[in-house]
């Protein structure tokens, strides 16, 4: 069976049975930095022999692992060369293929502020576009439309969508019936519709629906509803249940956010010090700017509860691009919430000024001082 | 005005609720036997709980008559029904008798859902039921047909208490009243249920049930136990294994084992466990009993208080299951750190057939990973070696993130006496990462380009002074192509160039190479990506002075030529690294060729 150890290629091997070999182990390996790696060395085997074709496959591999394992950017890089090279010769590749993983574009640009909203809303367009051509349901286009107006908080464009998207009828480029269900829960959260996104919930709970990320992700949609309606087992039972699942896979950063924001609530300081260690452990492979202000805004009450519980040291492992320094693998709470504020204040400024809101200020978090409780190194 | 009755009931449409179970709940028609057993099981269950010393007993009889459909008649000792009870329960679809009447769930029954003997109308054309009561009264028969008829009667059979179930084969499913067949079903279904299950062909009968389980054994000879494990297992599977775990857990009363693959373990594919609950086979496919770390092992478990899902085929996910697999995961670790202590030996063989797993495992432990840590071998410029081993070597932990960054650098490095790990394989780079934040002493770290082109040597003052034209022109040459340049010595000395690149600056190239390709709408968001990630040089070119081409290169004045040489050597290490070219870097490999073909043409023009 091959193995991530076997990729020493032989010798009288040509570049295709190179490339074989390497998709037959990135295939064997879960959406990590190294199936990632792996994909982007047959990549530049293939460029460098100018196989279009055996390039253009490995690229689509390589969307689906940098989709799935939480690199934007990649999904951006590699999809734009497969589009262009689909438009050069559209009956030499899959179309429903590419058009399967627009969504993943569509929704990987929204993870740059720099970025710009007029263009990603054209690159929409362009999705739209080319479903109309093809005389298929926009649904695919709607339901990413909503994920980008729900991440930036543009409500009135929300409000408007939602009939629209209940009109449109689903296709085999849409995505699962789970995902969907978990997008209307968002959309009704982002709207302040609470009961709505309960009820949703509980029919996706009901139908029994479920795919890589549903209902892992929606429950912890929920935590602070079910704490601010005294239904605390509820929200404990659902913790539980997807904590360890949330911490395997960088993509779900927002997810892990989530529980964060759970544990400080509850005030779990074990459990909440795992979470912000697993945040840092994913930090460098999960890019999206979007994705870490909400692990950043999740992290400042966090070390606000530390600070006021009188701890001055954490012991946690940072990723080399985070300028706090560690001595014997602790670093300074104070130093690492300052850091922590200036960087969430300076990536939500940015998609403010993208997204013409407040929709990141007004959600930033810091805590109020309370009462001195007592010393703990966490 | 028409008036509503509101007390109106639903009526159900028995054909097209048999297609709906066999078709979306059932796996296969073949599970009938299953239901069967599960019945039979909980009627015994349920004598057994006021005649405690009743042994159970299930009879299976299969009869071939030459001319006819194959028949076959299920018999159990169990509780039997009433007259009553026959209306109730067989005859109103999902009214079960092991649901309590407050709604509560059963601790002991298998079966909860009313709907299990429907499975039959998928194997037979009528399913007869003759039945006797514990409570007394006459023998009762109850005759169902698929169109939603049935008939009670009183039989004029002399049965004893329990009850008996008489299928006719529907044409087409001879294949599963063929006795071997039966038996492998029962076998496979129920053969860890603790009742007897016999499979009579005219006088002749077969015992369906397991052989002596490991856990139930009652001997304290450890290895005696330990081979019945192993040899369970490989009945089971159908494989050998290189060791076996006992299993317990009290949530869900689980006892069972784990079996260590005698293969490496899949990250992505996992191994299948199979899951019994009361005896009863829940299913050979599941994924879910055992931490997913636990790649490397497959398990058999009996749980006596897990719940299944509706068509009972897998595990119900609730709080139980996962406080289970949370007592298994302990079995597990405990064995690997019991190992680890006493038997060393088998814990490096162990290591190195499930690599990828106990990687897995240590990232996920810090138990593990400091009982594993040590021992996990890693691919470094001086071969397959252990951490302890490489630390004996070098003083510093480097390590590239990369396969193809380890190529690169390998030889170099190597040719310099420079230790680097290549952790470009699934978890190892945060193993490493994770061995420098828990030993503060340890110099442990990722090498970037800068990095290694510091730990090469410099050049000496006046090698600085032969070198200074050769270094001005090769910066201004390839700053255009975002590359920085260096002179160095290092070996081996045939290499005139060595092109690192970065994590960052190989992005960079990317991005570069699909703006290239794109149209202007995709291009500009290429551009605007670019901004977030603004890095002054993709890449590096480290010169070798070491070189006699490059040394000679350093004594020459005629700065054309030298920025052509540059050119080209920029060219070369790029494909030396594997690095596709980029279109200007296309143009700079012509030109640059066609440069120095036209140099020489005119040097023998001159010198013929």
């Amino acid at each position: 069976m091959a193995t991530a150890e076997n990729i020493e290629p032989d010798p009288g091997a040509s570049y295709i049975d190179e490339i074989d070999a390497l998709l037959a182990q990135a295939y064997d390996l879960p959406n990590s930095a190294a199936k990632i790696a792996i994909l982007e060395q047959a990549i530049r085997i293939a460029d460098t022999y100018n196989d279009i074709p055996l390039s253009y496959k490995c690229r689509q591999e390589l969307v689906s692992a940098a989709a799935l394992g939480g690199r934007p950017e990649l999904v951006l890089i590699h999809f734009s060369w497969c589009v262009a090279k689909y438009d050069e010769s559209p009956d030499s590749f899959d179309r429903d293929e590419l058009y399967w993983r627009f969504k993943w574009f569509g929704i990987a640009t929204n993870s740059f502020p720099t970025i710009q909203l007029p263009q990603v809303m054209n690159l929409l367009d362009d999705f739209k576009d080319r479903l109309q051509k093809s005389q298929l349901s926009p649904h695919p286009y709607l339901t990413t439309l909503a994920r980008v107006y729900t991440d930036c908080g543009l409500l009135d464009e929300l409000r408007d969508l939602l009939p629209r998207l209940a009109l449109a009828a689903r296709s085999h480029l849409s995505d699962c019936e789970a995902c969907i269900d978990q997008l209307l829960i968002k959309m009704h959260l982002k709207l302040g519709q609470e009961d709505e996104a309960l009820q949703a919930l509980k029919e996706l709970s009901d139908s029994g629906r479920v795919c890589v990320e549903v209902p892992l992700c929606s429950y912890p949609l929920f935590f602070n509803v079910w704490l601010n309606r005294g239904q605390s087992e509820v929200a404990a039972k659902h913790h539980k249940k997807t904590f360890a699942a949330i911490c395997r896979n960088p993509k779900f950063l927002v997810p892990l956010s989530q529980h964060l924001e759970y544990l400080v609530a509850i005030e779990d300081w074990t459990k909440a010090a795992k979470a912000m260690r697993v945040g840092f452990d994913h930090w460098r492979n999960a890019t999206s700017l979007r994705d870490r202000w909400y692990f950043l805004n999740e992290l400042i009450p966090y070390l606000d509860k530390l600070t006021y519980r009188n701890t001055e040291f954490i012991r946690v492992q940072l990723p080399e691009d985070i300028p706090v320094p560690t001595q014997n693998g602790r670093c300074g709470v104070s130093v690492l919430r300052a850091w922590a504020s200036s960087h969430r204040d300076e990536i939500g400024r940015q998609f403010d000024a993208r997204n013409g809101n407040d929709h990141y200020s007004r959600r930033s978090k810091s805590l109020l001082p309370s009462p001195h409780i007592g010393t703990t190194e966490a | 005005m028409r008036i509503f009755n509101l007390n109106e009931k639903f009526q159900v449409h028995l054909q097209g609720l048999i297609d709906l179970l066999s078709n979306h709940l059932y796996s296969g028609p073949e599970v009938f036997i299953r239901e069967l057993l599960q019945n039979a099981q909980d009627a015994i269950t349920a004598r057994q709980q006021s005649e405690r010393d009743v042994e159970g007993l299930v009879r299976i009889e299969v009869i071939h008559a030459p001319g006819q459909m194959p028949t076959m008649s299920i018999t159990d000792n169990g509780i039997g029904l009433t007259e009553s009870e026959v209306h109730r329960f067989l005859a109103t679809i999902g009214e079960s008798s092991k649901r309590l009447q407050n709604g509560g769930g059963p601790t002991d029954f298998i079966g909860r859902f009313g709907v299990g003997l429907l499975s039959c109308f998928m194997v037979s054309e009528e399913i007869i039921v003759v039945t006797r009561s514990i409570q007394g009264g006459e023998t009762v028969s109850w005759r169902g047909r698929p169109d939603g008829t049935y008939s009670v009667t009183k039989s004029d059979l002399e049965i004893d208490v329990g009850t008996r179930v008489y299928l006719t084969c529907r044409s087409g499913q001879e294949s599963l009243m063929k006795r071997e067949t039966v038996l492998k079903l029962c076998r496979f279904y129920g053969g860890m249920l603790p009742h007897r299950i016999e499979i009579c062909d005219g006088e002749h009968f077969e015992l369906a049930n397991i052989n002596s389980v490991p856990w139930h054994m009652k001997t304290n000879d450890s290895q005696e136990i330990s081979q019945r494990y192993l040899s369970f297992g490989e009945e089971i599977f159908e494989q050998t294994h290189l060791d076996v775990i006992p299993l317990t857990a009290k949530a869900g009363l689980v006892r069972g084992a784990a079996y260590v693959l005698s293969h490496s373990a899949s990250l992505v594919h996992r191994p299948r466990n199979r899951v019994y609950i009361k005896g009863m086979l829940i299913t050979d496919k599941d994924e879910s009993i055992l931490p997913p770390w636990a790649l490397f092992t497959q398990a058999v478990i009996n749980a006596e208080a897990l719940s299944p899902t509706a068509s009972r085929d897998a595990i119900y996910e609730d709080e139980s299951l996962e406080n289970c697999r949370v007592e298994l995961g302990v079995c597990i670790r405990k064995y690997l750190i019991n190992l680890a202590k006493n038997r060393p030996e088998k814990l490096a063989n162990l290591v190195r057939v499930h690599l990828s797993a106990l990687r897995a495992l240590a990232v996920e432990d810090d138990e593990c990973f400091e009982t594993l840590i040590s021992l996990l071998p890693f691919e470094t410029t001086d071969g397959t070696l252990t951490i302890p081993e490489f630390l004996a070597r070098h003083s510093a932990l480097l390590y590239v993130e990369s396969v193809d960054q380890f190529r690169q650098i390998a030889p170099v490095a190597t040719a310099q006496g420079i230790g680097v790990i290549n952790a470009g394989y699934v978890h190892t780079a945060e193993l490493l990462a994770r061995y420098g934040y828990l030993h503060d002493d340890a110099d442990v770290g990722p090498i970037d380009t800068e990095r290694f082109a510091q730990s090469l040597e410099d050049l000496t003052e006046n090698e600085e002074k032969q070198s200074h034209l050769l270094s001005h022109i090769a910066s201004k040459t390839l700053r255009p192509y975002r590359c920085k340049t260096e002179l160095r010595n290092f070996s081996p000395i045939e290499l005139p160039a060595l092109y690192t690149l970065d994590h960052a600056g190989q992005i960079m190239r990317s991005m570069e190479q699909s703006r290239e390709v794109s149209n202007s709408l995709y291009s500009d968001v290429l551009g605007s990506l670019m901004k977030q990630t603004s890095i002054p040089y993709v890449s590096q070119l480290l010169l070798n002075y070491r070189n006699p081409l490059v040394r000679k290169l350093a004594t020459l004045q005629n700065e054309k030529i030298i920025a052509t040489s540059i050119r080209m050597f920029y060219v070369q290490a790029m494909l030396l690294a594997h690095q596709p070219l980029k279109s200007d870097e296309m143009r700079l490999l012509t030109s640059g060729m066609q440069e120095l073909i036209q140099a020489t043409v005119d040097l023998s023009t001159f010198n013929p």
